[in-house]
């Protein structure tokens, strides 16, 4: 659950190819300030990295949401 | 005056002075303290000359750089005169201290992407946005923190959840990480079967290729 996460992995972000960084800088209420696009190996390694954090403790889409009769809202 | 021509001639006369008071020949004093100051003149003229030659060097080398780009030339150029005549003859001093600004400013942003990474407004022009997402060949890793309701709910939003399908049919693998927000539930919801509970986080791997599966799994933009 989102309470159970890290501070330092709750972050807003993309990795693209695992090359490129697309973050989003946050003000304190969760609203976009900046977007922060880095090909920095460093800061796309960091990135990868808490990603890989992120999904090791994560579940499932099907855990949360079990399969139930199609219904589009 | 530099500090090395103020220290050596002080040097000097201070040398001159304590001789003539400990009773050497006043003429003789007077001459060393001369080769002293004379000593600091042309220490001071050799390292004016050393900057000299590298603000030389520095400055063929950017002519060189501005010879071979026509439009950095022009740029430059033109940001040198307007800088010289704010600072130099703007009626406030407001204006010359916007001027340093936007020139540090202009500095920093161009040495960020030498480092590999830029700031951007939100929804700028260089957003990475659609036009980045299409250039991916093989994967996104992306997380949703915050609760992006609104967007998902625009145009824009609708627009970019239609490019993450796009690519699932180039078999480039989507993984998403939804952290929380009735937004990301809702927006699954709207593509697949409703949670039988309220949760607030969750993991979704998107198989290769697989649109189906990523409709189950795309939320919130990362």
């Amino acid at each position: 659950m989102a309470e159970e996460i890290p501070r330092e992995l709750c972050e807003d972000y993309l990795i693209g190819d695992d090359a490129v960084l697309v973050q989003l800088l946050l003000t304190r209420e969760g609203v976009a300030r900046a977007e922060r696009i880095s090909i920095d190996p460093q800061d796309v390694r960091q990135a990868i990295s808490n990603f890989e954090r992120l999904v090791g403790g994560a579940y499932e889409y099907e855990q949360l949401f079990p399969a139930e009769p199609n219904q589009r809202l | 005056m530099t500090p090395v021509l103020l220290i050596g001639v002080a040097f000097s006369v201070l040398l001159s002075v304590i001789l003539v008071v400990l009773g050497i020949d006043t003429s003789n004093s007077a001459i060393i303290g001369l080769v002293g100051t004379t000593i600091s003149l042309l220490l001071d003229l050799m390292l004016r000359v050393g900057k000299m030659e590298q603000k030389l060097i520095a400055a063929g080398g950017l002519s060189r750089e501005m010879v071979k780009d026509p439009q950095l030339f022009s740029a430059l150029t033109s940001m040198a005169t307007d800088y010289h005549k704010i600072v130099e003859g703007a009626p406030y001093e407001l204006f010359a201290e916007r001027a340093k600004d936007v020139l540090s400013e202009c500095q920093d942003n161009l040495h960020n992407l030498v480092e590999g990474y830029m700031i951007l407004p939100p929804l700028s022009q260089f957003s990475f946005g659609l036009k980045g997402l299409s250039e991916l060949r093989r994967s996104v890793k992306a997380t949703s923190y915050v609760d992006a309701e609104g967007f998902w709910n625009s145009v824009a939003g609708e627009k970019y959840f239609q490019a993450n399908v796009e690519l699932l049919s180039k078999d480039v693998q989507i993984v998403r990480d939804l952290h929380r927000g009735p937004g990301h539930r809702r927006k699954i919801q709207a593509h697949h079967p409703p949670p039988s509970k309220s949760r607030h986080a969750s993991s979704r791997r998107l198989g290769r290729g697989d649109p189906a599966r990523a409709l189950r799994g795309l939320s919130d933009r990362g």
